[in-house]
């Protein structure tokens, strides 16, 4: 197949798109085959022939493709991405004017995949050149993916087994691929909500289902709901096959600092199987209400933290610490009505040395507000008064 | 790709304003107060003061011709457009201050405008930009009592943040750069106060806070950076406690970027207040409120609180949830900022920024220990007098 000659590639792909094999055309029109390396393929000027050949938009699809392999041969991944971006401009015209029929499928799977790979890339190369705006060249893939998107979401008059919206959720997870990397995240949610509105979302390959919900849940834990984050990242991870355990690792991420807010810390053991042990420090000090131990965690793992995005929501876990430190407190002293001084005096004991009653009253009272203490202060008696009944509820049920 | 290449236009306007256009406004009767020989003011057809003139800005549109170099003003130009427009118009008291806003508004703009228009992006950039920014937060704060209609927030608000945006990547592209001489030239004097100014204006934003966190350790002095973090986190915290305390040791024109949520802040803080202290008979002293709070006066907090449903007899408040009413506070000036700002000359605190609030830092710590301080720094006006005098 590498040495092929280009007639007989033309003649394969003509033979596919006519008896309707996606998938076999997909394979030849895909970078993920080894046909790319093969320098009779890589053509600059390949319009005339392919001319010859298909009928419009297919010839300009497969001159695209020809054209950005020789792109691809020669490194230049911005010209790839713009002879990909006529691929797809040329597959979407063509599969709009498909009725009723949804071969084409694997075709775009394939091309699409390919354009934001090599926007990637593209944007990679212009940043070195000292040119274009970060992400300038996905955020233009991204508009291409949803003229796609709208083709397979408006096909209302198919039935099932031949609608185009079994493409919705693959074009959808790429989209979030872009939009989180270019910070985007509000276009996330009218994409969600198509899928949300789907009969057969439930029906998509177990794969595509465990990409979107991660990204969901992703998108709801930095929307601050982590109940749903906590849904949706923990079916990622209880289905994710088990010798993926990059993406395991990936969901885990996530996963474990919504836990942790909720009042699950991990055990050492999951830690250290998946190599994520930055997060062992963190989930000790939570537990043990060390404040300290806590800020010095976040500190040396920093890097880690930010680079992944969850740094601002670690750092939420410091009420939490509080809230196990102030617990202690109140074992230790037995009585319902506990003296601020008391919490005061533990906190300095964790080496918060510069705090004084009033931000411990307001750190309590921030508690209080938020249902972790059930109870109120008095000022005159700088006091806090518990409730005789479960004064520290469960995490799992105020959040 | 080719129009990434072409040089960039440079102008040759060596004034404030083109000649071409004084002459216009002039001929049209477009002058602003400010420009006109104060003799012939009330002339049918006022005449230009060539020394006071400053190029306005005009809407780019389809259909109008690119300028001419003879219009556009070189970075030097430029930025004694800038030092002008801070040093003699910001002070002026002969009308409503919101007149003047809207005046330097609208020179600062076209300020802004010849920078882009030669790719302007040097060292001169900087300093423009970081007076601009200056000026919209001094305005915001100077201006945030001003109904809706006489002056937006949001307008001036967007000014700041694309200053802002601007500056940072400037920041970024000229980390070290020689000048002719072959010196490092030290672009980033004030990166910590801007870089602050940032934190604080977009607080709770988490864009800008990556971003501070990014940035703290790759610049040499971040002394102010880090307690706006602080300060930052005591927001996300909900500590209203703390955010109070540390805004209080701000520098001024920190305590400007940053006022316009505080508000929001004492809102909040009254909110859980109401829910944690919640009792039939438990009081709560208001004076201590509206020092922990950064209330202005007893009166304000006193009548803030009942405002809201609370009960305040004899100095004291009974937080009860259930006759809280939450409801927005109005943005007010502040005594201290008020008292802060009376040290020194606006002029001195849109040029010099926190160098300038930093003498003055001094001097809150003097007056602290009861020492008085006599030396020369300690007379605001001096300075700007001294100039006043060499200048006739």
């Amino acid at each position: 197949m590498a040495q092929i000659s280009l007639n007989q590639y033309l003649s394969q792909i003509e033979t596919y798109l006519s008896v309707k094999d996606g998938t076999s055309a997909a394979e030849l029109l895909s970078f993920n085959h080894p046909h790319i390396i093969n320098k009779r393929l890589q053509l600059r000027a390949p319009e005339i022939t392919c001319e010859e050949w298909f009928e419009s938009p297919y010839d300009e699809l497969v001159a695209g493709h020809l054209k950005a392999c020789w792109a691809w041969g020669h490194g230049d991944f911005i010209v790839a991405y713009q002879c990909q971006a006529a691929v797809v401009q040329a597959f979407t015209k063509a599969f709009q004017g498909q009725k009723d029929e949804n071969w084409a499928l694997p075709l775009m799977f394939a091309v699409t995949l390919d354009m934001r790979r090599f926007a990637n890339k593209a944007d990679i190369q212009l940043s070195e050149m000292g040119k274009g705006r970060p992400g300038e060249t996905l955020e233009k893939a991204a508009e291409l993916l949803m003229g796609c998107f709208r083709v397979c979401a408006s096909d209302n008059r198919a039935s099932v087994d031949d609608s185009k919206k079994w493409g919705m959720l693959n074009l959808v997870n790429q989209l979030f691929k872009i939009y989180f990397k270019i910070n985007k995240l509000h276009l996330c949610k009218p994409l969600i909500r198509a899928i949300d509105s789907l009969p057969i979302k439930d029906k998509f390959t177990i794969s595509q289902m465990i990409t979107f919900r991660y990204y969901v849940g992703r998108k709801a834990m930095f929307d601050s709901d982590f109940k749903s984050a906590e849904e949706y990242l923990s079916f990622a991870f209880q289905r994710c096959h088990k010798h993926s355990k990059t993406n395991k690792r990936l969901i885990l991420i996530y996963l474990l600092p919504v836990k942790m807010l909720l009042g699950h810390m991990p055990k050492q053991s999951l830690l250290q199987k998946y190599d994520l042990t930055q997060f062992s420090d963190v989930a000790q000090a939570v537990s043990s209400g060390n404040l300290l131990q806590l800020n010095s965690a976040l500190q040396k793992n920093e890097a880690f933290f930010i680079k992944c995005g969850i740094y601002l929501i670690l750092e939420k876990l410091k009420i939490i610490t509080y809230r196990n430190l102030f617990k202690k407190v109140y074992l230790i002293m037995g009585t319902h009505q506990l003296p601020i001084d008391s919490f005061t005096t533990a906190l300095r004991m964790m080496e918060v040395e510069d705090i004084d009653n009033d931000e411990v009253q307001c750190i309590v009272a921030n508690l209080i507000y938020e249902g972790k203490i059930k109870g109120y202060i008095s000022h005159q008696h700088q006091k806090l008064v518990v409730s005789k009944q479960n004064p520290f509820p469960p995490l799992s049920t105020v959040m | 790709m080719s129009h990434l290449q072409e040089h960039p236009m440079q102008g040759t306007c060596m004034e404030m304003c083109p000649e071409s256009e004084i002459i216009m406004r002039e001929k049209h009767g477009l002058l602003h107060p400010f420009e006109m020989v104060p003799e012939t003011r009330h002339h049918k057809r006022p005449r230009a003061s060539r020394e006071w003139m400053v190029k306005e800005y005009s809407r780019p549109a389809a259909g109008k011709a690119e300028p001419s170099q003879s219009e556009l003003r070189p970075p030097d130009v430029l930025l004694k457009t800038v030092n002008f427009l801070m040093d003699r118009v910001v002070p002026i008291s002969s009308c409503a201050w919101k007149d003047v806003y809207d005046y330097v508004f609208d020179r600062l703009r076209a300020v802004r405008q010849d920078m882009v228009m030669q790719s302007i992006g040097g060292v001169e950039a900087i300093r423009i930009l970081e007076v601009a920014i200056r000026f919209h937060i001094y305005a915001a704060y100077r201006l945030c009592t001003e109904p809706l209609a006489r002056f937006d927030q949001k307008i001036n608000n967007t000014h700041t943040q694309e200053c802002m945006k601007r500056l940072l990547v400037l920041y970024d592209n000229n980390v070290t750069q020689q000048n002719y001489h072959g010196d490092t030239v030290c672009y980033h004097s004030n990166r910590d106060e801007f870089e602050s100014i940032y934190v604080l204006h977009n607080i709770g934003n988490s864009e800008a806070l990556l971003h501070a966190l990014d940035i703290k350790n790759k610049i040499r002095c971040s002394k102010w950076l880090n307690r706006s973090l602080e300060i930052s986190r005591a927001y996300q915290d909900g500590n209203y406690a703390r955010f109070c305390k540390m805004v209080r040791l701000l520098p001024v024109i920190l305590r400007c970027a940053v006022h316009r949520h505080t508000a929001e802040v004492q809102r909040r803080a009254l909110g859980i207040m109401s829910v944690a202290y919640s009792s039939k008979t438990l009081k709560f002293p208001v004076e201590k409120l509206c020092h922990m709070l950064n209330f202005d006066t007893i009166s304000d907090t006193t009548s803030i609180l009942k405002q809201r449903g609370l009960w305040v007899a004899d100095g004291n408040v009974i937080f009860q949830k259930t006759n809280y009413q939450d409801e927005q506070i109005d943005l007010l000036h502040s005594k201290s900022i008020e008292n802060q700002l009376k040290m020194l000359n606006a002029s001195d605190l849109l040029i010099d920024g926190l160098i300038s609030s930093d003498a003055q830092s001094f001097e809150e710590s003097f007056e602290k220990m009861n020492i008085s301080s006599e030396s020369p720094h300690s007379n605001p006006g001096t300075k700007y007098e001294q100039t006043e005098w060499w200048d006739e």
